[in-house]
């Protein structure tokens, strides 16, 4: 398997964003700029194959708003956060970690996705192997990924 | 284009999504259905023509490979264009599906314009004229 850096998970998830949402995404919580909103929704996913793993997105409401927007071609106010922008965040957290496993594996990656589902704050992990913070925009997206050991999972 | 178009996806935010691309190809909107699953889509295959179904794989309840599998035991659908559009990377479970006649397989994130071409490219002006 090839090594995931913060830099890398960062890199995938801006192509993603910018590729089926169009929007621009940047780190964020820079000292230097405006603390970005919390995150209130969010969303997990796992893989296995060669080792096991999840990716937990988590966004702020204005995230969600903006990324369900930019996927309909739509004005953000227009959009219910809830139900749209949830299915639009669990739609990402596919497409991150899809991006994710290919960039473990290769082109003839053996992992499988699972699907994704919305889940709440107390989900995120303690000590996720990356951690990337990017504004998006003003708003926040948060995208933890978890490697597990596949022995901590054998059974 | 006179096509009849079916997505297929859990994701109705992306359905909705996809059928703009689809209608920007040129496919009126009444011409573009939609399911959550695949027995939604066989269901909607037993009523109406589709010339091109745009599948992704998983799903709840019957994913897009057992579609798959359903659709080209029914000799009536053998023919049916499909294009899937996925996060799939498993390589062996792409093979399997070029095995059961998959035409293209379009990776996300994907790009509209994409898209778009597959759809041209597949629906020709005439290809479904009847």
């Amino acid at each position: 398997m090839r090594e995931m850096t913060t830099d890398a998970l960062v890199r995938l998830t801006c192509a993603a964003l910018e590729r089926t949402a169009f929007l621009m995404a940047e780190p964020g919580d820079t000292p230097h700029g405006d603390p970005l909103p919390n995150a209130v929704r969010f969303s997990r996913i796992e893989y296995r194959g060669p080792e096991r793993g999840e990716v937990l997105l988590a966004g702020s409401d204005g995230f969600v708003r903006k990324l369900a927007a930019g996927f309909l071609g739509d004005a953000p106010a227009s959009i219910d956060s809830e139900t749209v922008g949830a299915d639009a965040l669990r739609e990402l957290s596919n497409i991150v970690a899809g991006s994710l496993v290919r960039e473990l594996g290769g082109d003839r990656c053996p992992f499988a996705i699972g699907l994704p589902t919305a889940c709440d704050v107390a989900s995120l992990p303690l000590q996720p192997t990356a951690l990337a913070i990017l504004d998006v925009e003003g708003e926040r997206l948060e995208v933890y990924w978890t490697r597990n050991a596949s022995a901590l999972f054998a059974a | 284009m006179n096509c009849n178009v079916l997505i297929v996806d859990d994701s109705p935010v992306l359905r909705n999504a996809i059928a703009k691309v689809v209608r920007l190809a040129g496919v009126s909107k009444d011409q573009i259905f939609d399911a959550g699953n695949g027995t939604e889509a066989l269901a909607i295959l037993e009523k109406t023509p589709i010339d091109l179904v745009l599948l992704d794989l998983t799903m709840p309840v019957m994913d897009g490979e057992e579609f798959l599998h359903e659709v080209r035991r029914d000799q009536a659908l053998v023919e049916l264009k499909v294009v899937v559009v996925s996060t799939e990377v498993n390589e062996e479970r792409l093979k399997r599906l070029r095995g059961l006649g998959v035409l293209e397989i379009l990776r996300k994130p994907f790009q509209p314009e994409d898209l778009c071409h597959l759809i041209t490219k597949l629906l020709g002006v005439t290809a479904c004229a009847r």
